[in-house]
């Protein structure tokens, strides 16, 4: 069966002598959302760019519904730049005029399509407003809206939570959502784990341009849980010996009274452990139940420390 | 669909821009101008009786002294001629023309006729301030009358035969290569007026691509551009949109024009006398008039030439200001390309002249793009155009222009999203690290200040001195009076001088210090006694550098005593003994010490001792701006900035500065008398002689350290090599042009100084 998706195959961009994406792959089905999590600089918008024919990637391809992107594609594409791209002079409505021209819109449907988003942003009264006297969250929601403005398939968000309140947090995600079930596909990039980990199906944590991680959120986080257990009680000496020479332990460690977080090899014998503890007081066994920042930390801290 | 976006942008940018506040302002007031300027008479003759003035309209007396007897009836006739008799009202004066700029009335002549010895007559035309040129050429030719008159008179030549005398010879001048018929003044008030406007609209265009490109790169709205279009349509949109918009502007103003013309005529019609300039029927057929063949191809050519001019020059601006940072360098960089047209324009203007058939090289450089725009259309209007010529022009400026737009859009791109970096492409060769690379640039950077800081110190003493010089001519003589010739004029002069050079010399001190930091490490200053040691061994060592200096002046043939030359010497009183002394031997010991020896060493140490004494020692031969006194500097300045460092004191080297400079003083003030002059040479042997043994016995004990100790190991210094350090300091603009002017300044001076 013939899939809908962004595909991105080994796409390689340098600066001068600086390699800011190093062979970078993935691909994002209709209807998925793909998250891109990366410290600042890690690369995110270069690959957006890369994209979105911005610039030119070294090497590598970019396909779209199994062709190349060209500038003919790109009225079907939705971009929120990361920085804001409004006109100070320029009026919401001539900002959107604007924009839509680029997107072969007349101006009649530029209206339409502004004032229904308007509306459901509850931002209706800002339409003839200058940008300039705009707030940071309100021009965050313009641009939202101009990147959906002419019903794009391809959506492509650049840090879209940045300087919004918790409630128009929750109705970007609502809206992400909504479009999604669309069938839309969705690629954003955040360094706010939580939306990530709230909207997300797949993640890519990317570090100065090479790729840390990519996958199935559900399917990290089992991988990452697994692999770590979390002991609360009191562990006799002979016991932490003896549980310190089982080939399945990694490593064992003390966190503070009481509490010992083990690491295992193979998740699947965690058994054996249990098995060790003799002379142990034990009150609380659990597998841990690992955070998106979590990994996000594990991931990029030991990428660091190299 | 491509097309149709490209289409869709430029409506948006030029409704956007018609429909901008500012434009509507402008053209409100351009249709308010051209509306009071076509009706200036109609309005004129509203407020008549609230007498108001524009220009010279105002009524002029002219009051006669003629001593002759004929002038006021031939002033009367002239008057007639030229048809200004109820502007002009003519009175008998006997004043003899005694008026001062507070008597004489406004509007006012005053003509003062008397017979003369070989002129035959003298004739003198006083008024306030200046008079309308009709008025004066009607005085002139009245004048003119009463002399022939007076000549008729005395040779009992009848009016006829005086007539003829007077008369010029008629002269044909016929070029045969030129063709000459059809150019008159008219065709060359058109080729001004059209140059005029094309600059006017280019400065328009200019900024406002400028603007709008500098706007959209800094809004960062270009990325969310560039996801919909190339960039070579963008820039296309871009520079269709300004030029459209202006074509608009164009026809808002031929617009107004005609409604100031039409309501002009309606009010004409309705009997009001006006006197307003209108373009009635007669006037546009005179206009017309010379509307011939040849003038229709020039405004054809000049059209076609300035759109696709325009069209590259605006191609050119988008690309330059896509490579600035904010609205204020870009509209920098529109200024390099008006100054670019400005430049062409007024060489074309000098370059074909009328009736003269330009060379070969002209004909070459007509053809290139650009500057084709001046050169064809005028030639062609002036006919000393060719056909080949007009073809190769166009050809190559339609192949030009997607040229332009292809190479132009490339770097467009580039500069507007700000991709490019050359830097890390030329360091990547050299295999240095990233961390080195960073090191490196910002030692660029402060080297680079190093030059700046330096370089606006000498900068500032060069052009402080040169205003004090000026100020100071100013204000000697009230300063003099107002001693009331206590003091000598030459004297207060001196007193400037010495004031002029201090103030000169301490503001760049001033400066320097402001950049200096503090040394973390304390100063190991040597002590008193060492430093009268260094004293003492310096002297020979001036001595020595004296004789050398002497001997290479004369090698290059330079003998000259600047002290002499200038002539700076006045020993008439004690006092002005007392202030040469002061100007030759203390103030400079003080002064240019604190600058050179303190400020500059104490500032460029860091760079290292070797560059503090180096750069010290130049700009102190520097500042001297002539050559005989520079390689003297030079000299002293090394051997002084090394005793500087050693010490870490100032008064060391103002001592021997002082020395140095106060011998020459004194051997000037007793010139005449041979006993004082034999015993301060005496003393100055003396003391060389202590100078010298001193060095020996240094010298010995030094060898005798180096013996004991083992080589040091020498630090590592933080700092570049000093090459690296000056090859940087010359990135810096202000240092550039610090080195330009002392070059300029003393090659002036040294010209100077041999003629006088």
């Amino acid at each position: 069966m013939f899939i809908y998706m962004l595909e991105v195959k080994n796409l390689v961009k340098k600066y001068g002598d600086k390699l800011a994406i190093n062979h970078v792959s993935f691909c994002v089905k209709e209807g998925t959302i793909l998250g891109l999590l990366g410290r600042n600089g890690a690369g995110k918008s270069t690959i957006f760019r890369c994209i979105l024919n911005i610039i030119e990637s070294d090497e590598g391809s970019i396909l779209y519904h199994q062709n190349k992107i060209d500038k003919n594609m790109m009225d079907k594409i939705g971009y929120l730049p990361e920085e804001g791209s409004l006109i100070n002079s320029y009026t919401v409505l001539e900002q959107c005029k604007y924009y839509g021209a680029l997107k072969s819109m007349s101006e009649k449907e530029v209206k339409t399509e502004l004032m229904k988003w308007l509306k459901r942003f509850e931002i209706s009264e800002y339409i003839d407003m200058k940008i300039k006297d705009l707030s940071k969250g309100n021009k965050q929601k313009i641009q939202f809206i101009i990147a959906l403005l002419h019903n794009p398939d391809l959506i492509i968000l650049d840090e879209p939570f940045s300087g919004l309140d918790p409630i128009s947090v929750e109705f970007f995600k609502n809206v992400i959502l909504e479009l999604k079930k669309q069938g839309k596909i969705i690629v954003f990039s955040s360094h706010i784990m939580g939306h990530v980990e709230s909207l997300c199906e797949d993640i890519l944590i990317l570090e100065k341009g090479n790729v840390l991680l990519y996958g199935n959120l559900n399917e990290i986080k089992k991988e990452y849980s697994n692999q770590s257990i979390n002991i609360v009680g009191k562990i006799s000496d002979s016991d932490f010996a003896s549980i310190c020479s089982l080939e399945n332990v990694e490593e064992i460690t003390n966190k503070g009274k009481d509490k010992y977080i083990v690491k295992v090899k193979d998740p699947n014998n965690i058994n054996e452990i249990f098995k060790n503890f003799n002379t142990s007081n034990i009150l609380e066994v659990s597998i841990i139940d690992i955070s998106l920042n979590d990994i996000f930390l594990d991931k990029v801290g030991k990428k660091y420390e190299e | 669909m491509k097309s149709s976006k490209l289409k869709n942008i430029v409506k948006h940018n030029v409704e956007i821009s018609i429909r901008n506040k500012w434009f509507v302002i402008l053209n409100v007031l351009m249709l308010l101008i051209s509306i009071v300027s076509f009706n200036l008479g109609n309005i004129k003759t509203v407020f008549k009786n609230q007498n108001i003035t524009i220009g010279q309209e105002e009524k002029i007396t002219i009051s006669i002294d003629d001593k002759i007897g004929n002038f006021s009836e031939n002033l009367g006739e002239e008057i007639e001629k030229a048809n200004l008799s109820d502007k002009i009202e003519l009175t008998i004066d006997t004043n003899e023309g005694s008026y001062t700029s507070e008597t004489i009335p406004d509007n006012f002549i005053n003509v003062v006729l008397d017979e003369a010895q070989e002129t035959i007559l003298e004739a003198k035309v006083i008024s306030k301030e200046a008079v309308n040129a009709n008025y004066l050429d009607v005085i002139n030719s009245a004048i003119e009358d009463t002399r022939n008159d007076m000549i008729a008179k005395e040779y009992n030549m009848d009016e006829e035969g005086m007539e003829l005398l007077s008369s010029a010879p008629s002269i044909e001048r016929i070029m045969l290569s030129v063709d000459s018929t059809s150019y008159n003044e008219s065709t060359e008030i058109i080729r001004m007026v059209l140059n005029y406007i094309i600059f006017f609209i280019l400065i328009m265009i200019l900024s406002a691509t400028a603007s709008s490109v500098a706007q959209e790169k800094n809004s960062k709205s270009i990325e969310y551009v560039l996801t919909s279009i190339s960039a070579k349509d963008y820039l296309l949109s871009k520079v269709i949109s300004v030029i459209l918009l202006y074509v608009v502007q164009f026809i808002f103003t031929l617009l107004y024009i005609l409604i100031g013309s039409y309501l002009s005529s309606i009010i004409k019609l309705s009997s009001i006398t006006a006197q307003g300039v209108t373009l009635s029927r007669d006037n546009f057929t005179s206009l017309m008039s010379f509307v011939d063949g040849r003038m229709m191809a020039y405004l054809a050519v000049t059209f076609v030439f300035s759109l696709l001019t325009i069209f590259i020059l605006n191609v050119i601006q988008a690309v330059l200001s896509s490579k600035t940072t904010n609205v204020t360098e870009a509209g920098n960089t529109t200024i390099i390309l008006l100054m670019l047209n400005l430049v062409l324009y007024i060489v074309a203007n000098f370059a074909i002249v009328p009736m003269q058939v330009p060379s070969m090289f002209i004909y070459i450089i007509s053809c290139v793009p650009i500057v084709s725009m001046y050169f064809i259309p005028s030639m062609i209007l002036l006919s000393h155009a060719n056909v080949i010529q007009v073809v190769i022009a166009t050809v190559l400026l339609i192949v030009f222009v997607p040229i332009v737009l292809k190479i132009g859009s490339k770097y467009f791109k580039q500069g507007i999203l700000s991709t490019s970096s050359k830097n890390t492409k030329k360091n990547s060769k050299k295999n240095l690290s990233e961390e080195e690379i960073i090191q490196k640039k910002l030692q660029a950077r402060e080297y680079s200040k190093v030059g700046y800081v330096l370089g606006f110190s000498v900068i500032l003493y060069i052009v402080i001195s040169i205003l004090l010089s000026f100020i100071s001519n100013f204000i000697q003589i009230p300063i003099y009076q107002l001693f009331g010739g206590k003091i000598s004029e030459h004297n207060v002069s001196v007193i400037m001088t010495c004031i002029a050079s201090c103030i000169s010399l301490y503001i760049p001190y001033l400066f320097l210090k402001m950049y200096t930091e503090k040394a973390e490490v304390e100063k190991k200053k040597a002590s008193i006694g060492e430093s009268l040691v260094y004293v003492l061994m310096g002297v020979p060592i001036i001595t020595l550098i004296q004789m050398v200096t002497t001997f290479i002046l004369r090698k290059i043939n330079i003998n000259y005593n600047v002290v002499d030359k200038l002539n700076l010497f006045d020993g008439s009183s004690i006092l002005s003994i007392l202030l040469f002394f002061i100007q030759i031997a203390i103030l400079p010991a003080i002064f240019e010490e604190l600058y050179m020896r303190k400020g500059v060493i104490n500032y460029s140490k860091k760079y290292g001792k070797v560059f503090a004494v180096i750069t010290s020692a130049i700009m102190f031969a520097s500042i001297h701006l002539n050559l005989s006194q520079s390689i003297f500097a030079l000299m002293l300045g090394l051997a002084f900035a090394y005793i500087a460092v050693k010490t870490e004191r100032i008064f060391p080297t103002m001592l021997l500065h002082f020395i140095n400079n106060g011998m020459s003083a004194l051997v000037l003030i007793f010139q005449d008398n041979l006993i004082i002059v034999g015993i301060i040479g005496f003393i100055f042997l003396l003391v060389n002689f202590a100078g010298v043994i001193m060095i020996i016995i240094k010298l010995a004990f030094a060898l005798q350290a180096r013996k004991k100790k083992p080589k040091e190991m020498k630090e590592k210094e933080s700092h570049g090599s000093l090459l690296q350090i000056y090859r940087y300091m010359f990135t810096d603009y202000t240092f550039i042009v610090t080195v330009v002017s002392i070059v300029i300044f003393s090659i002036y001076m040294e010209k100077m100084l041999t003629i006088l």
